[in-house]
């Protein structure tokens, strides 16, 4: 093996490929052999950080980060800090704050800081293409402890014991979910991996996969083993290129070496792992209307109960589990229950995974464990406010989650804090609008987009969203009475008390929550026919 | 499992497992209001108008609400009646739903809840989004504008009809109904079976016909079972002063469910053919008229005087009819020469002895063996469709173009048919769908193969024909007398008919056989006779006089009955 004086970790998520990860690449790899150094510098491809910057470029020893915006400066970095061994301050990561906050000393000091990332585990540190890197990061060691030494009951009660909640959004048990597909009696099983990634501003699960897709593919062995299933789909959105093509490399790379398949390390386990692609629907992220459209349907919810352990894809027993709780399920296995339950707070035990975005300094992936308080993940991890203003609202969940609005940043995000205040935290997506926003040019576009996404079957979220946004249009052309927000508040009631799925209910939330929290903007518009914003346009 | 109790309204009841809320409500006589339901199509909780609390405050569909032991919920609580109305407002206000321009009016379901929960005006801007109108299909207007998407027709015409024609496409407020995925109703894979029409709640889906002439309600309802094949379908016929408006299937008819075709719900709608009004007698190559007692008067003395008289019957004609025309030529006038305009092969029919309909739907496998049922027995072709959808394997024996070839698995010419054996050997329950006018040729093969037989019998009544044994030719005969019902006869019967001396025709309507009788007697068609007929699975039913026959035209059954009479 070869021994290299330095290593350069390549960010090559999508986001990072968009900003021309490869071409920095090529170029990296023309100075190096230009520089004699070819023998001493290694570049590996990665994962994305999570940084929402340039193309990352993590140096070891030292893990100093890079952010190349422009591809001339590498010459410069090349001679400077692969030749001559100095760091080079003005390509580093930084934060535009008043006072910038340079990153020039190790990730593992500054971004990591106040990070936990047990599900980002993998994420920029390994190569996602190439197994062999995943195995040497313990990849794999879960898969073969279960098969070797424990019964699917104890792998039942290990996850269980962890107290593992589903992180899709809703928080269900996953280790009950798997115990209600294993005792049900049809037969064949099949195990899901949602990877509809749909909830705008939600970009976690896309990490995972492109950063370590091999530990989504050993975790659903892992769970098919529990619960007797012989397959597996991953439903990936159908935008997720890379996601796609790593997770298939992903397969094939394991199949090669028989850690999928039949007979899976020599055991009589077989299980197999299909890649399906979205066709840009965000109601088939919900478990019902994924299945509908797996089997080739209109994707369009179904009712509930039957619940998806007894009666899933085909009818058959199916557990779906989100990317994020699937990620979590191999560390669980090897660590323990119990030093799962250590990480985290009560009735929320491990790390969560947020995307951070909006009016915030660091945007990004950031992985924590549950109980820290939303002032802490903007203003501690976050850097605060672009531009020093202030707060005016936190949408937590994405588009279908819930308005925190800075009263409430105290409290803890955990499942049991956030409930106690109303809200839910969703799929993890933390949208920070600063006080130059306009709740209800906000509103309207949360409103257009459910109006886009709504499958059409029920009709208070298929006629009541057209409805709602026309109203909203009224009250931004200044051509509505104030007496009709109390009829938009029961027409947001109504939908949110009887649509079908998710969705409605949702958008009919963001109208409750707008008019609940800030109708005070909505009279201000309807009366003075001006937005203190200037969002709205003229009125 | 022991009975639930919950309780409804404040009323503990007790119900069997297994039921919906919406169910057990009915059960006990409570009216829970739906418009995407309907009973005989699976639930999909669509419309919410059918919400009931529960007692945790929630608002639950009843319709897909299982009813579970201590449930308590309130049907009518004030909550709900805002929810249905608020509900209702947003669906008038969806599209084009201004009752009073809508020919449905007053049969609409849509409608009759708006009344029900006084929906008096547009709570909304209505009818915003314009929808394209699709009129070019020869049954079936679909007006878009007037859906209400609650899938009744989807449902429909993929579960119950097995056709998989109409679905949705587009999303959100711009979905819409859709045949084979944005065609025409008109260039659509439909085969006219009408069952969305059938379902439909509102003006949305409906029948060219009787869309505009008039409500449901002022018409009369006839339970009866359609003659155009030999399924025996339950119908249900709506008539207004004397005139067939439409045809629904009947749903609690074990023998379809509902389910029709072409041929038995618009077919009889659109009868062009002349009828025969008036008895005939031709004379030295002139026609003239003649009253009803001279004709039944010279048919007698023709089949008295005749040698060796001869009678042919339509296997349409009621077994009462058939029981008449055997008494006739035995007993009256004792001669043996009598047969069915059809003939079948006597071995298919015992073969076929247990078949059933409904083999088909649970079999693992189905043959059709020359035979394409979609053209002539249409809920056939449904009920085949439907097996292949739950997994049945089709196989298909033919030298020529088969309909269902798109659900074969296999088609073989007639000369490979040997290879069924082989193909069939795995499966338990094969079902043999096949023409009864095959040679005893292709029943060598089919002799092999472990089956329930269906024979497709063209006529209503084949069976009973067959049961009361007249199964046979026609011989020579002097003087002949034809029942033909709606038959014209083929060119064989019209062929051999050349050396007989005199003929008398009983028939509905002018012919090749009318115009080469010598005396023509009108007769009732199947829409305006009573009687009993057999379906191909041995099956009697009774089919009921629809409308009535035009005034001095009896039925085939009081024709012979006064032939009988005449002869003494």
């Amino acid at each position: 093996m070869k021994i290299y004086r330095l290593h350069v970790l390549l960010s090559t998520d999508s986001r990072s490929i968009l900003r021309g990860a490869f071409e920095v690449e090529t170029k990296l790899k023309e100075e190096i052999i230009k520089k004699g150094l070819e023998n001493e510098v290694q570049i590996l491809r990665t994962g994305g950080w999570g940084i929402e910057e340039g193309v990352q470029l993590t140096v070891y020893p030292g893990g100093l980060v890079y952010v190349i915006n422009n591809i001339d400066d590498i010459p410069y970095l090349v001679e400077e800090h692969f030749l001559k061994g100095r760091p080079v301050k003005k390509l580093m990561y930084e934060i535009d704050l008043p006072a910038k906050v340079k990153m020039d000393v190790p990730i593992e000091e500054e971004i990591m800081k106040k990070q936990t990332r047990i599900i980002l585990r993998n994420v920029g540190l390994i190569n996602p293409e190439d197994i062999k890197e995943y195995i040497a990061h313990d990849g794999y060691q879960a898969l073969a402890h279960v098969l070797s030494t424990m019964t699917p009951e104890q792998v039942i009660a290990e996850v269980k014991a962890s107290e593992l909640l589903g992180r899709g959004g809703a928080g269900f048990p996953t280790g009950f979910k798997w115990e209600l597909t294993a005792k049900a009696l049809a037969k064949p099983k099949y195990i899901i991996c949602n990877a509809d990634e749909g909830e705008p501003g939600t970009f976690k699960d896309r990490v995972i996969m492109e950063g370590d897709p091999h530990s989504i593919i050993e975790s659903m062995s892992i769970a098919g083993y529990a619960v007797g299933a012989n397959k597996g789909f991953i439903y990936v959105r159908g935008e997720y290129d890379l996601s796609i093509d790593r997770l298939n490399l992903a397969i094939k790379q394991s199949k090669e070496i028989g850690l999928l398949g039949n007979n899976i390390l020599g055991t009589n386990f077989d299980f197999d792992v299909e890649v399906r692609i979205g066709a840009g629907s965000y109601v088939c992220g919900e478990e019902t209307a994924l299945m509908e459209s797996l089997e080739g349907k209109r994707g369009e919810p179904r009712s509930k109960p039957p619940y998806p352990s007894t009666e899933g894809l085909w009818a058959k027993p199916t557990v779906i589990n989100n990317v994020e709780t699937l990620a979590n399920i191999p560390l669980i296995i090897l660590k323990g229950a119990e030093w799962y339950r250590s990480l985290g707070v009560e009735g929320s035990r491990g790390t969560k995974v947020f995307t951070l975005f909006g009016d915030v300094n660091a945007k990004g992936v950031i992985e924590v464990p549950f109980g820290f308080t939303l002032k802490e993940l903007i203003y501690e991890i976050g850097y605060g406010i672009k531009g020093g203003k202030n707060l005016k609202l936190v949408q937590l969940g994405g588009s279908s989650g819930s308005f925190i609005t800075p009263d409430h940043l105290d409290v803890p995000i955990d499942w049991n804090s956030v409930r106690k205040i109303g809200a839910g935290q969703g799929s993890g997506a933390i949208l920070v609008l600063d006080e130059t926003r306009c709740v209800i040019d906000f509103l309207k576009n949360l409103l257009a987009f459910f109006n886009h996404e709504s499958c059409g079957k029920c009709v208070p979220c298929r006629v009541g969203l057209p409805k709602a946004l026309d109203l909203l249009n009224r009250v931004t052309s200044g051509n509505v009475e104030i007496n009709e927000l109390d009829f938009m508040e029961n027409l947001a009631n109504v939908m949110k008390n009887t649509s079908f799925c998710g969705l409605g209910q949702a958008a009919a939330n963001q109208i409750l929550e707008s008019l609940k929290y800030f109708k005070s903007e909505f009279i201000n518009h309807i009366e003075t026919g001006y937005c203190p914003a200037n969002k709205c346009g003229r009125l | 499992m022991g009975k639930l109790l919950l309780k409804i309204n404040g009323n503990e009841i007790e119900v069997d497992p297994g039921l919906t809320v919406l169910q057990a409500a009915k059960t006990f006589g409570i009216d829970i209001p739906t418009l995407c339901h309907h009973d005989q199509l699976n639930p999909i909780g669509a419309c919410r108008l059918c919400v009931v609390e529960t007692k945790q405050g929630t608002l639950q569909p009843a319709c897909t609400l299982p009813a579970t032991q201590g449930l308590e919920v309130e049907t009518e609580s004030p909550r709900v009646v805002e929810t249905r109305k608020f509900i209702l407002n947003l669906l008038f206000a969806e599209r084009n739903h201004y009752c009073m321009y809508c020919e449905v009016s007053g049969d609409c379901e849509l409608q009759n809840m708006g009344y029900r929960y006084g929906i008096d005006h547009f709570a909304f801007s209505p009818y915003q989004n314009k929808f394209p109108t699709d009129f070019g299909h020869k049954y079936i207007l679909l007006e878009h504008n007037r859906c209400i998407l609650c899938r009744r027709c989807v449902r429909a015409c993929s579960d119950l009809a097995g056709h998989y024609v109409l679905g949705m496409v587009n999303r959100g407020a711009h979905t819409m109904l859709s045949p084979d995925m944005e065609s025409p109703l008109k260039a659509s894979s439909c085969v006219s079976c009408g069952v969305c029409v059938q379902v439909c709640p509102t003006g949305s889906l409906s029948d060219k016909i009787g869309a505009y002439l008039g409500k449901t309600a002022e018409m009369t309802k006839t339970k009866s079972v359609c003659a155009n094949c030999s399924m025996g379908c339950g119908i249900l016929a709506f008539t207004k002063a004397n005139h067939l408006i439409k045809i629904w299937g009947d749903w609690e008819s074990s023998v379809n469910h509902g389910i029709l075709c072409e041929l038995g719900r618009f077919t009889p709608l659109y009868e062009k053919r002349k009828r025969v009004s008036h008895p005939i007698i031709r004379q030295e190559g002139k026609r003239e008229l003649i009253t009803y007692e001279d004709v039944i008067k010279k048919a007698a003395l023709k089949l008295k005087e005749a040698k060796n008289p001869g009678g042919l019957i339509s296997p349409k004609a009621t077994n009462e009819a058939l029981e008449v025309f055997n008494q006739l030529f035995s007993t009256s006038l004792k001669s043996k020469n009598t047969g069915l305009m059809e003939n079948y092969n006597e071995k298919v029919i015992e073969l076929s002895s247990d078949g059933c309909l409904e083999d088909i739907l649970t079999a693992e496998a189905i043959v059709l063996y020359k035979v394409d049922p979609s053209t002539s027995h249409g809920v056939v072709a449904s009920w085949v469709k439907r097996a292949v959808t739950n997994d049945a394997k089709l196989y298909i024996v033919t030298d020529d173009e088969n309909s269902l070839s798109f659900y074969a698995s296999e088609i073989f010419k007639t000369s490979e048919a040997g290879k069924l054996v082989n193909t069939l050997g795995n499966n338990n329950k094969v079902v043999v769908i096949l023409n009864p006018q095959v040679e005893s040729t292709d029943l060598e093969t089919l002799e092999k193969v472990k089956a329930v037989f269906l024979p497709l019998y063209k006529s209503a009544n084949s069976m009973g024909a067959v049961k009361q044994g007249l199964n046979s030719t026609f011989g020579k005969s002097d003087v002949s007398l034809i029942v033909a019902s709606d038959s014209s006869g083929d060119s064989n019967l019209l062929a051999s008919l050349k050396d007989i001396g005199y003929l008398i025709v009983i028939s509905n309507f002018v012919s090749p056989l009318t115009e080469r009788a010598d005396l023509i007697i009108p007769s009732a068609t199947w829409l305006e006779t009573s009687g009993t007929i057999t379906n191909l699975e041995g099956k009697t039913q009774i089919i009921s006089s629809i409308i009535e026959a035009p005034e001095g035209v009896k039925t085939d059954k009081a024709i012979i009955e006064d032939l009988i009479k005449a002869l003494g």
